[in-house]
Parts: structure tokens; C-alpha cells; sequence
């Protein structure tokens, strides 16, 4: 009655079916926090940490220094990871330049987390946050982010996310996906769900980095190991919704393969790292339910790749090919004497139904998302759209599909 | 230890199934839609070989045989209407879950249509002088290469059109005492076999091997014979 393919898309169908309608129940059982008004303010420090980012880094760090917060307050600290190019060079001409506190910090290029952590020891904040050298921030962020640290258990508060200024059709697309990730992280940060603390200005109470030991390589997703640990310690991780970062988005298909391939590496990895808080009610909702299906979204999203591959392409494109080999491809008789005999009925029931479901709940999620940032889902044309839609996780599928192949032969992350 | 909301987890289980089981009760509607359609053109089929009987008896009995041509004509186009909803109903039944019994009676059903064509089409053939190849094919699911076998039988009905009646049999169907019978007295042992005319040829036919077979039983070869 079934192919062994069915039995196998079905399974998949269910488990991303009841994923997505556990998150669709608790967007609607979401509650944003309140938080409490702040009786004083604290001292943050902005660490910019940058390799090769003479481009970006003086319109990043501009707009830390354009942060709506007192000057005697805030510092920015860049850390000049190695850098060949003119880093150094704009870092040391911002200093000076400047009237508030910035701090020029120099290291061999070890890594951005080890950037951090020097960055976090020459740090006099009671508060650090993180931002990365390609991206920027809106000057309302600190008065809208540090209120949620009132409640002691917060680790990590982040900003919304957005895609800055997209041109092409890629950034386009990328932007669609950041707006729907963002409207997941929301829901995620209500059920202390969040896996991971993006490098563009991710808040962090300081005495907490301290306490956990600050950075971690992480299989180069420092800001997802991190994460991990503090969700391991039970701490809070947030999502507001109330401001704003902007990074850039890879423009080319080579370089998003490349960022893709090497965060989806480092998440499967890091979760196998702690792989003792997957199943683990003791975690909650995260070790319960988020972690595994973090973890499973690699190998789901390859299985639905391949088998779509396989019944959608490869299995009618090669069942022609023979056909046509047997009649010595005399194509232009078959075509001329192809009468097909269709109707609606022929059409098998089950794919079709698995097919239109997952696409009313994508288009619902999508109108949803866009909704909750008061954005049309076609600001930025209908083709982005449309490609994200039904393209975009293809593309997704197969960078999971190479991490698949890379696990199983040993290959490490790369950057 | 944190909190667990057990509420959330349930509701979404039971939201899933309450998909799951929309999806079934949409299954059981549509199947129930093929088994009408179905019904409609079995219905359809034994009036046409009503019909085609009659006209076969007015024809003989009052020797007519100036209306063969239509008559011939009239026959292929059934046979071929039959043979296109025998593969439907194949398919559908291939995928059935509740109706299956409707399905296997209605395949019954079209098994003796077939039978009642194909002796039809050889009493037709002699009355009317017809220069027209009977072909019984016989196969099997289970066999790897009746597909293409079919996929190369479709394409030259395509080409000789009302010059090639074939009747598909479909082997792994036990439900039918019928087939057995055909299969034993066409002593078919292995799939695919196809019988043109009297002569029987069993395992895969090329195209151009059965072309060739077919081309040399007309008495005035169709031009596709000649290409």
C-alpha cells in the first residue's frame, strides 16, 4: 500500500508537523515580559572584535558611539584580531576621534572568541555586549535591552535581527528568513528555548560570562557553545522586540554555503557536546523538546532533500531517459502522439495532502512573521518571496546534507 | 529543574492527529470519488460491448459488411477507452486503504470486459476481413521490465492506431478465474509475454523486434512499416 519512501516522508511530515504546531501554540500563549524600570543606570562595554574589517568597522562602531546612553557610561573596546589589512589602522583613528571611551586592543588572529575574551578582561562594564564588525545597531538598543536584566537570572539578552539594506535577490531572500528566525527566537526566548546568541550585539551580564569562564572555541560557534552552557546553568536567554540590529548578509551563493555550512556544523556538533541535556527534562522545554529537534532539523531537512530529490526529479527525469532510449528517443512522435488521460483523482492523495498542509502552514507562518514587524511579506518583491519559500530550505537541505557526509567522514569545522 | 507546560505538549499531539485524521477523512472522500468514476466508465464499458455485440450480430446476421469499417472503427476506440480506464483503476487501486473490495470487483469486472473484446475483435477480424494485429499482453508487477514493455506497446498503438488492438492483462490480479484460464491456455510462464495474433513471445520485445513481427502479419503494411 505504502513505499518504503512514504513511510519514510510521513514520519518526517509528522515530526515537523507537530514541531510547528507546539511553536504555532505557544506563539499564541505568548506573553512578552514586562520588565521592571531601571533605578540606575550600569556601565556597558561594546566589544567590537574584527579580522580583515577595514570596510565595515567604522560604520559599525559608529553607530556604538551613536548609542543613546551616557558617555561617562558606555565604552567601546575594538580588538584588532590580526588583521593584514588597515583594522588597525581606522580602530586607532576612531579612538582618537572620539569623545567617548574606546579602548584599541591588538592580538594575533586566534579567533573571535578569543578576541571576545581579551575584549571581556579589558572590559569595565557591568554589562558587555558583542557586536560584530559588519554590523550595526539602533541607538535606542542599551535603554531597551538592559531593563530586561532586572530579573537576576537573565544571562543574554538580543536585538532583533535584520538583514542590512539587501540588494541582490540572495540578501533578499536571506532577509525573509531572518524575519521568520526572528519571530521563532521571540517565541523561543518566552519559553527559554534560545539555542544561540548572534554575534551582532548580543547582551551579556558580565559577572555571569565570568562565572561560566567567558568563550569557548565551540567548533567555531562560539556564540552558540556559550549559549549551551548557559542554558546547561539554567540561566535566561531573551529575544526583545523593541530594537534593532543590522548585519551583512553573504551576497554571493559561495559564501553563504560556506557561513551556513559552518553554523549548522557547529550547532550539530555543540549539541553533541551536551548531549547529555537532550531528552533531559531537568533543562525544560530546551533539553525536551528545542535540542532534539535542533539536532534532528539536520537530518529531517536531508531526508526531505533527498527523498523530494528522488520523486520529484530524479526518478521521472531517468524513468523518461529509459523510455525514451527504448523507442530510439524518437521524441518528436511521442510528443505528437501523447494524448494523457488526467483528472484530479490520478493525482496521489497522500503527497499531494503533505505537500498543501506544509504549504498553508509556510505561507501562514510567513504572513505571520512579517505581520508581527509590521513588514508586507513582499517589501522586497514577490520573487524573494517566492524563492525562500519553496527554494531556499532546498538550498538549506543540501548544506545539511554535506555536514551529513562531512560528520560521517571526520571533517572538521573550517572557516 | 525547570518547568515543563505538559498542556502545550498534549494539545499539539492532539492538534497533529486532528490534521492526520482531516487528511484520512479527505482520503476515504477522494477514494470514494474513484470509485464512482470508476463505476461510471465499467458501467459505460458494458453497454459499448453491448452495443458492439449487436452490432456485430446486425453486421452478420443480415450481412452488412459494408458497415464494418465503422464498426471497426467504433471497436478501437472502445478498446482503447477500456484499456485507459483499466489503467486508472490499477492505479487507484494500487492506493486504496477502505474500498479495496469495491476496487477488486470492479477490476474483475473489467478483466471480463477485456475477454469479451478480445473474442469479439477475433470473430470482428474474420467477418469483416480486417486488416488489424490482435495483441494480448500479458504481465505482472512484480516483473522489472513490463513497464517498459508497456511504455513500447503504448507507442505503437500511437503509431498504428485502429491497425493494432491490444489487450493488457495484469497477471498479479489472482481475484479472477478468468485470467488463470488465459494464462493457462497461453501456457504463460514468464512475464513479460506477449501473443500477436496466434504466436506467443515470451520475455522483453524490443521495439524494433516487435515492430518487425507486427509489420510482417499485414496484408497492406501501414507507412510507419516502411520508416
Amino acid at each position: 500500500m505504502f513505499t518504503l519512501l512514504e513511510v519514510i516522508l510521513f514520519v518526517v511530515y509528522i515530526i515537523t508537523l507537530y514541531y510547528t504546531v507546539f511553536w504555532l501554540i505557544a506563539f499564541v500563549d505568548y506573553a512578552p515580559e514586562q520588565p521592571s524600570r531601571q533605578r540606575r543606570l550600569p556601565k556597558v562595554s561594546v566589544i567590537v572584535p574584527a579580522h580583515n574589517e577595514e570596510l565595515t568597522l567604522e560604520k559599525t562602531c559608529r553607530s556604538v558611539l551613536a548609542l543613546d546612553y551616557p558617555r561617562e557610561l558606555l565604552e567601546l573596546i575594538i580588538v584588532n584580531d590580526g588583521s593584514t589589512d588597515k583594522t588597525l589602522k581606522i580602530a586607532n583613528s576612531i579612538r582618537r576621534s572620539s569623545k567617548r571611551t574606546v579602548k584599541v586592543l591588538s592580538q594575533e588572529n586566534m579567533g573571535k572568541w578569543k578576541a571576545m575574551n581579551a575584549g571581556i578582561a579589558a572590559s569595565s562594564g557591568e554589562f558587555v555586549a558583542c557586536l560584530d564588525a559588519d554590523s550595526t545597531i539602533r541607538n535606542d538598543a542599551l535603554g531597551k535591552m538592559l531593563p530586561y536584566f532586572s530579573d537576576p537570572e537573565m544571562a543574554v539578552v538580543l536585538p532583533m535581527l535584520y538583514v542590512d539594506s539587501p540588494k541582490n535577490l540572495l540578501q533578499k531572500v536571506q532577509w525573509h528568513e531572518y524575519v521568520i528566525n526572528m519571530f521563532y527566537r521571540k517565541v523561543a526566548g518566552f519559553l527559554n528555548c534560545i539555542h544561540v546568541a548572534p554575534g551582532p550585539f548580543s547582551l551579556y551580564r558580565k559577572s555571569v560570562l565570568l562565572e561560566i569562564g567567558g568563550f569557548r572555541e565551540g567548533f567555531k560557534t562560539e556564540d552558540l557553545e556559550i549559549c549551551m552552557r548557559l542554558q546547561s546553568r539554567h540561566y535566561k536567554i531573551m529575544q526583545t522586540t523593541e530594537t534593532e540590529a543590522y548585519t551583512e548578509a553573504p551576497g554571493t551563493l559561495g559564501e553563504l554555503y560556506k557561513q551556513r555550512k559552518r553554523w549548522n556544523l557547529g550547532s550539530t556538533l555543540n549539541i553533541l557536546s551536551y548531549r547529555g541535556m537532550l531528552f533531559n527534562r531537568k533543562y525544560g522545554d530546551f533539553g525536551v523538546f528545542q535540542l532534539p529537534i535542533i539536532f534532528l532539523a539536520t537530518f529531517l531537512a536531508s531526508v526531505l532533500l533527498v527523498v523530494t530529490a528522488y520523486l520529484s526529479v530524479l526518478k521521472p527525469l531517468s524513468e523518461k531517459f529509459i523510455q525514451l532510449r527504448l523507442i530510439n528517443f524518437d521524441i518528436i512522435s511521442y510528443i505528437v502522439n501523447y494524448h494523457p488521460h488526467f483528472s484530479l483523482l490520478d493525482i496521489n492523495f497522500f503527497r499531494s495532502f503533505v505537500s498543501i498542509s506544509f504549504l498553508c502552514i509556510s505561507i501562514s507562518v510567513l504572513v505571520m512573521a512579517h505581520r508581527a514587524i509590521k513588514r508586507k511579506v513582499v517589501s522586497h518583491g514577490l520573487l524573494a518571496a517566492v524563492v525562500f519559500m519553496f527554494w531556499y530550505y532546498l538550498f538549506l537541505g543540501y548544506v545539511r546534507l554535506v555536514i551529513i557526509k562531512d560528520l560521517l567522514l571526520g571533517r572538521k569545522n573550517k572557516w | 529543574m525547570r518547568e515543563i507546560n505538559q498542556r502545550r505538549y498534549v494539545l499539539a499531539g492532539i492538534l497533529t492527529a486532528m490534521v492526520f485524521v482531516l487528511g484520512l477523512l479527505l482520503g476515504f472522500v477522494i477514494e470514494g470519488k474513484r470509485v464512482e468514476l470508476i463505476q461510471d466508465a465499467s458501467d459505460e464499458a458494458r453497454v459499448a460491448i453491448s452495443s458492439l455485440q449487436l452490432q456485430y450480430a446486425f453486421i452478420d446476421q443480415l450481412s452488412q459488411v459494408g458497415n464494418c469499417a465503422e464498426f471497426m472503427n467504433a471497436f478501437d476506440k472502445n478498446v482503447e477507452n477500456l484499456e485507459t480506464a483499466r489503467i486508472k483503476l490499477s492505479n487507484y487501486q494500487s492506493q486504496a486503504t477502505v474500498n479495496r473490495r469495491e476496487f477488486d470487483l470492479l477490476y474483475r469486472n473489467y478483466i471480463t470486459s477485456q475477454v469479451q473484446y478480445l473474442l469479439l475483435s477475433m470473430k470482428a477480424k474474420k467477418l469483416c476481413d480486417s486488416d488489424v494485429v490482435n495483441v494480448q499482453y500479458f504481465f505482472s508487477k512484480d516483473c522489472k521490465t513490463c513497464d517498459d514493455q508497456s511504455f513500447i506497446l503504448t507507442f505503437l498503438k500511437q503509431k498504428f492506431n485502429q491497425r493494432l488492438l491490444i489487450f493488457g492483462f495484469d497477471t498479479s490480479f489472482d481475484k479472477e478465474p478468468l485470467l488463470n484460464l488465459m494464462v493457462r491456455t497461453y501456457n504463460v510462464t514468464s512475464f513479460p509475454t506477449v501473443i500477436i495474433e496466434d504466436n506467443k513471445y515470451a520475455g522483453f520485445m524490443s521495439k524494433d523486434n516487435i515492430t518487425s513481427t507486427i509489420c510482417g502479419l499485414y496484408e497492406a503494411a501501414p507507412d510507419y512499416c516502411s520508416q
